[in-house]
């Protein structure tokens, strides 16, 4: 269908999750622009109040403080469908993926320069396992206590599928959503282009290790460069896999497309997981990805 | 630390997807952010859609054929509202049974309505809005169909809810129907009679569940129930009863100089042959004569010829109740075959009515992928009704009831058809996608004892169906 | 119309008891492919089915039953 208005182009940056983000998108108006910003970002705040291990208070905090107790607590159906989410991925990566690997960032700490002890190590190891978590009904049942959940890999990626989706509800057709790297789009350009995002190359500000062409698709990056610990030249990465209790090696950088930002999340997380397997593992699962 | 080169892999750009990202996309698409719907749809929920119908029916004999076309637009409003347009002609052709005249041998005969008076062209126009909210679908559907002899006006409102995590469905639905019927009269035709304007209603309802069994089955159930009001009789039709007729009244017969009228009254050994009186006028084209020449419009004028005929052979009207009440029961179980990718669908229906008309109709559909849009569906059905209480190819006299009719329709039967479907999708955007039915309609073909019909009605039909959908 | 009341609950009470006698499997969301495959998609064209009910409903008393359907029609 032909379009005899022009469009405009509004854009947005904000900080949320941490990140520099932005919004673009075209618009009939920049009035009707702002206003589906505005209900965009406030869903991304509403997702970072929610599911933020920085705030207390939230329902996140209070499923952790549960974790932290061995206990039960009930949980509505968005939670309940990003466990889902998180149990299959962990179904999926033959358990490398595991949300439970958040009782380990009690023993390593990425602001600090000193490695964790290996006992640290090892007894931090036993508060981790999906498979002691149990979720019935919207009831969340943890089996041991001193575990912690961490969405790292899901949440910020489902936030811009979310707000793209808010987008697209309230009439765009054509945008852009960048949550510091993860990205989601909506449509093509208004001539029917699609979305070209260059994959900045870590090791070499200003330079770029390619690029990928979207029409609706998320793509999300995963690194060492992202967060680590630099002791002594040896760089450690801030995923950290659940059998080791280690971070991982192998692959510094891995972007991936794929339908929805948050399968390129959780797919390119899994592939770092994977160390020298990644790779073949995402060739497998049948997404485009570049990696380093 | 050593440094790699960038390397870009790119697999899989056909389309492939692995059982892994099946998976990760399922659970995505249970997240409430992400709309199923538009992740499905994607850059397709911008486009409108086209589809386009046309369809071939024939009887066998002289009876009737029908050609249907239909288009239909399908137009996205938004992200959660949709509107279709469906316009559908279809014109019928050919004969139709009007009524059974006793031969000879006291057996009922068919006579056909046949020529100009049974070409009719119905016009169908359907508006419907849905909207698919957050796990729920709800349809409104607007619809007005045009006949010569007949106008119904209807609407309805369908809801279905998913729930537990989508593994159930449950959905509702109302709808309802005003129709105006009456006979488009012809004076210059034989036997036809003046226009009579009635009115009927129907609503419907019906709840309904799915149930995901297991990852290879589903299981559907639903309870229809339907009401009609108001005239609900074939205008065209009627019925032989024989005390009705003055040609067979013992009065007229003594008068005539037959002696031995209790034998005339012994259906098996009427004297007088009626059908064969019919039909010998119809084939040496005295009927016709009498159509083209302007004498029947001459004769309607002067005469109430159909209550003539009534006086005289005992031709009574199509006569039911005003009311008729239906509950309709199916049940649906579709299977899934990893080794053949292909799915089997059995559906059982059961209907039970105050009409006396009870049917089983069970029909097996196996839809068979075979890859690059191929998809081969052969199936079969067979349906069979017991007659209702006032059925009958012809009655001796009107009942107490006083109810009555001669409609092949409402006779106890069966029917057999097998199907055969092919389509063929070219990309997501083109599906083009053709049926072939032969259906036998047998009265022997009934289930259970025998009731009420003849195979005077026993007819078979052919269908060829051809269509297409377009997205732009 | 006890009758019709009376034979139709049986079938209704056969069925639902069949609905929760047998064994409902948890399908997990990442189970369902088999479920998505478009073979389970019983009528590919549903104008198709749609007008398939309608012929039967000409030439058959039992009409519908297959959700909220069409308006009347003269052929019944």
């Amino acid at each position: 269908m032909s379009n005899a208005r022009p469009l405009q182009w509004c854009h947005y940056d904000f900080k949320a999750m941490g990140s520099p983000c932005s919004i673009s998108l075209y618009a009939p108006d920049a009035q009707q622009g702002a206003n589906t910003i505005q209900q965009a970002v406030a869903d991304i705040v509403r997702l970072e109040n929610k599911f933020s291990r920085y705030q207390k208070n939230n329902p996140l905090f209070h499923v952790n403080q549960a974790a932290a107790n061995g206990a039960s607590i009930a949980i509505d159906d968005e939670f309940r469908s990003l466990l889902n989410y998180a149990d299959t991925c962990y179904q999926q990566s033959n358990g490398l993926f595991d949300i439970t690997a958040g009782a380990l960032r009690h023993v390593w700490d990425f602001s600090s320069t000193n490695l964790p002890q290996q006992s640290d190590i090892e007894h931090a190891l036993e508060n981790v396992g999906w498979t002691s978590v149990t979720v019935e009904n919207n009831q969340l049942s943890f089996g041991k206590p001193h575990m912690e959940i961490d969405f790292g890999g899901i949440v910020k990626e489902y936030a811009a599928d979310s707000a793209a989706n808010i987008c697209l509800a309230q009439g765009t057709r054509h945008g852009i959503v960048n949550l510091g790297g993860d990205i989601k789009a909506i449509g093509p350009h208004p001539d029917g282009k699609p979305w070209h995002v260059n994959i900045r190359d870590p090791e070499h500000p200003g330079k770029h290790m390619g690029s990928l062409e979207l029409i609706n698709e998320g793509i999300a990056t995963s690194g060492n460069y992202e967060r680590f610990i630099d002791i002594n030249g040896k760089r450690y990465c801030h995923i950290l896999s659940p059998k080791t209790g280690w971070p991982v090696t192998g692959l510094s950088s891995v972007t991936v497309k794929a339908s929805q930002c948050v399968i390129a999340g959780s797919a390119c997380t899994i592939a770092m997981l994977m160390e020298d397997k990644g790779p073949d593992w995402l060739r497998n699962l049948g997404v485009e990805f570049l990696h380093q | 630390m050593e440094r790699e080169p960038a390397v870009v892999a790119v697999t899989n750009k056909k389309g492939h997807k692995s059982e892994a990202l099946t998976a990760l996309m399922g659970a995505a698409l249970a997240l409430p952010g992400i709309n199923a719907q538009a992740a499905e749809q994607g850059y397709r929920s911008d486009q409108v859609s086209f589809g386009y119908h046309h369809t071939e029916y024939k009887e066998s004999g002289d009876r009737m054929s029908v050609t249907a076309d239909q288009l239909s637009i399908t137009v996205p409003i938004g992200q959660s509202l949709e509107t279709n347009f469906t316009a559908t002609k279809d014109v019928t052709s050919g004969a139709s049974p009007v009524v059974n005249f006793l031969d000879g041998e006291g057996k009922p005969h068919q006579f056909l309505e046949t020529g100009a008076s049974i070409e009719d062209q119905r016009d169908i126009y359907e508006g419907t809005l849905s909207y698919y909210g957050d796990g729920s679908l709800t349809s409104i559907k607007l619809g007005t169909s045009e006949e010569d002899d007949y106008e119904s006006n209807y609407s309805n409102i369908s809801v279905k809810i998913d729930i537990n995590d989508k593994l159930t469905n449950l959905s509702f639905g109302y709808g309802h129907s005003d129709d105006k019927v009456w006979n488009s009269y012809n004076p210059n035709v034989l036997l036809e009679e003046p226009s009579i304007f009635n009115n009927r209603r129907k609503d419907e309802f019906s709840i309904g569940i799915g149930q995901v069994i297991n990852r290879d089955t589903i299981l559907q159930f639903s309870v229809t129930y339907v009401n009609s009001e108001g005239f609900l009789s074939d205008p065209y039709k009627k019925s032989v009863v024989v005390d009705e007729a003055l040609i067979y009244s013992p009065e007229l017969l003594h008068f005539l100089g037959f002696t031995d009228v209790s034998d005339f009254r012994d259906l098996d050994n009427p004297i007088l042959n009626v059908a064969g009186l019919f039909s010998t006028l119809t084939d040496l084209g005295v009927v016709q004569f009498l159509n083209d020449s302007g004498i029947t419009a001459a004769l309607n004028k002067l005469f109430d010829i159909p209550e003539i005929s009534a006086f005289v052979f005992g031709l009574e009207k199509d006569n039911r109740p005003e009311s008729r009440n239906q509950i309709i029961s199916l049940l649906r179980l579709s299977h899934y075959f990893e080794s053949t990718n292909s799915a089997l669908h059995a559906d059982y229906r059961y209907s039970d009515d105050d009409w006396g008309v009870y049917s089983h109709t069970m029909e097996l559909k196996w839809n068979v992928g075979l890859g690059l849009g191929w998809q081969v569906s052969p199936g079969v059905r067979y349906y069979t009704q017991h007659s209702a209480y006032f059925y009958d190819t012809f009655f001796e006299t009107i009942p107490e009831h006083g109810y009555l009719t001669s409609d092949y329709r409402l006779a106890g039967f069966g029917a057999i058809s097998k199907k055969l479907e092919i389509s063929k999708s070219f990309g997501r955007d083109f599906t083009l996608f053709v049926h072939y039915e032969e259906y036998d309609r047998r009265y022997d073909f009934e289930l259970g004892d025998q009731t009420n019909g003849g195979e005077l009605d026993d007819y078979t039909f052919s269908l060829v169906s051809v269509s297409f959908d377009a997205s732009f | 119309m006890p009758k019709l009341s009376i034979t139709c609950l049986t079938f209704a009470l056969i069925s639902t008891s069949m609905l929760s006698g047998c064994t409902v499997e948890k399908v997990r969301v990442w189970q369902r492919g088999h479920l998505a495959n478009p073979v389970m998609t019983r009528d590919r064209s549903s104008a198709q089915a749609t007008l398939e009910q309608h012929t039967y409903s000409a030439k058959e008393s039992t009409a519908g039953g297959y959700g909220t359907g069409a308006g009347g029609c003269g052929c019944n």
